[in-house]
């Protein structure tokens, strides 16, 4: 019942969208500019940027609203939107290396069970952390779901580009997580 | 088990929400406003250069108009200098056989049928050339020799003759001169040696110009003159044989 109301009071939204309602484009601005925003932050390496990708998506989801028909959830298709103006704004910005040699990294299963208990926050730090190949193809594949057909589409790269900087990411993350845990393993033993 | 950074990374950050600045939003409205607005401009600067290049292109036809009229005037303004000129020529007629023929048929602009419809809008320049004929024909010093020299010129040299007149606003008057036309219609009238018949069909004026020349050459006061010598000198004789006695 409350999925429905939701529903309709997001093809409300739209609607007003469609029809250039300002007070419409505000709602919806309500709605989605926090989650929309955290994701600007995962790809960019810092705050102005982020909001200068949020800005041009939303202003391209409110431009281009007449082109979404209702086909799949609302929220992903700004999602995709935000995701090609962080990727076009990295392009520009020419900080995207896709390129880093790290030491790949066996995932430890005891520090596995440690981490899980870390913020949100203390995880994006990490992914923030990343050289911008890698952190760019973790985020598109682990998180929003990408395949590496799309990312390798996406960044003009092949698939084995793709993949292996995800290895690398990965490896990455490992290291930083094993670094962030064993002084509150410390902690927590003492 | 390597996957395992990623569920936790997705499961924690998917729906990780950071507010915005307020700013992004104000930066949003002042784009979308601008957007609302650059269409509109875009239309307005469209239709300003549509207006202002076919007023550009207009006023460019009429400058070329204006030129082409002075440039029909030119000739015509070049042809009329020669009639009042043609008056300090006359006198020397062995060098200048040409001129007095563009000067006979400049004036002959009214008879010719293929300007009539824009009789009235001939130029004040035309006007007074109708009005030089007279003055050249009544000029006493050019004899019938000369004349008849300068009409057999225009057969020779100038088979037609094209003057063109225009008012300087908006018409243009396009006369054509064939020299046989000017010839029969006007150069043979000055030629009184031959013309016998045409005398007699001269009008009024003609005539009244005609007796003037006579007047001029004959001497009118002669006989009077003969007859005061005559008187003078009987009482010349007279005082002559006085004195005798």
């Amino acid at each position: 019942m409350g999925l429905h109301i939701y529903r309709a009071e997001e093809e409300q939204l739209i609607e007003g969208c469609r029809r250039r309602n300002s007070s419409a484009q505000r709602r919806l601005y309500d709605l989605y500019s926090s989650r929309m925003y955290a994701l600007c932050q995962r790809y960019m390496r810092n705050s102005a940027d982020s909001e200068d990708v949020l800005v041009s998506a939303f202003m391209k989801v409110f431009d281009r609203i007449d082109q979404f028909k209702g086909e799949g959830s609302f929220e992903g298709w700004i999602r995709r939107i935000v995701v090609n103006e962080a990727l076009t704004a990295l392009r520009r910005n020419r900080n995207m290396a896709l390129e880093t040699d790290v030491e790949a990294a066996d995932w430890d299963s005891q520090a596995l069970q440690t981490v899980d208990h870390l913020h949100a926050q203390d995880l994006a730090d990490m992914i923030a952390e990343l050289p911008p190949g890698y952190r760019v193809v973790f985020n598109m594949y682990a998180i929003d779901g990408y395949s590496h057909k799309e990312i390798a589409e996406q960044l003009g790269i092949t698939e084995n580009t793709s993949k292996s900087q995800l290895s690398r990411a990965r490896a990455y993350l490992r290291k930083l997580l094993e670094s962030y845990e064993v002084p509150n393993v410390k902690n927590g033993g003492q | 088990m390597k996957n395992i950074p990623d569920e936790l990374f997705r499961r924690k950050l998917e729906h990780l929400q950071t507010p915005p600045p307020a700013r992004a939003w104000e930066k949003i409205e002042r784009g979308m406003r601008r957007k609302r607005i650059t269409p509109w401009l875009a239309v307005a600067a469209s239709l300003l250069l549509a207006i202002s290049a076919s007023a550009l292109i207009i006023t460019q036809q009429m400058n070329s108009d204006r030129r082409d009229v002075a440039a029909r005037n030119r000739p015509n303004t070049q042809t009329t200098p020669d009639t009042s000129s043609n008056k300090e020529v006359l006198p020397q007629p062995e060098q200048n056989t040409k001129t007095p023929a563009v000067n006979r048929a400049t004036p002959q602009v009214n008879p010719v049928p293929e300007a009539p419809a824009t009789s009235e809008s001939i130029p004040d320049e035309t006007v007074a050339a109708n009005n030089t004929p007279p003055v050249n024909d009544t000029m006493p010093d050019v004899d019938n020799e000369t004349k008849i020299d300068a009409s057999e010129a225009i057969e020779d040299s100038i088979p037609t003759m094209i003057a063109e007149a225009s008012d300087d606003d908006r018409t243009s008057v396009k006369i054509v001169l064939e020299a046989d036309a000017v010839q029969a219609r006007y150069l043979k009238k000055k030629s009184r040696g031959d013309a016998t018949d045409e005398v007699a069909k001269a009008s009024g004026l003609r005539k009244l110009l005609d007796k003037a020349e006579q007047i001029h050459n004959e001497d009118p006061i002669g006989d009077l003159r003969q007859m005061k010598n005559e008187i003078f000198a009987l009482n010349f004789s007279g005082k002559k044989r006085d004195q005798n006695k």
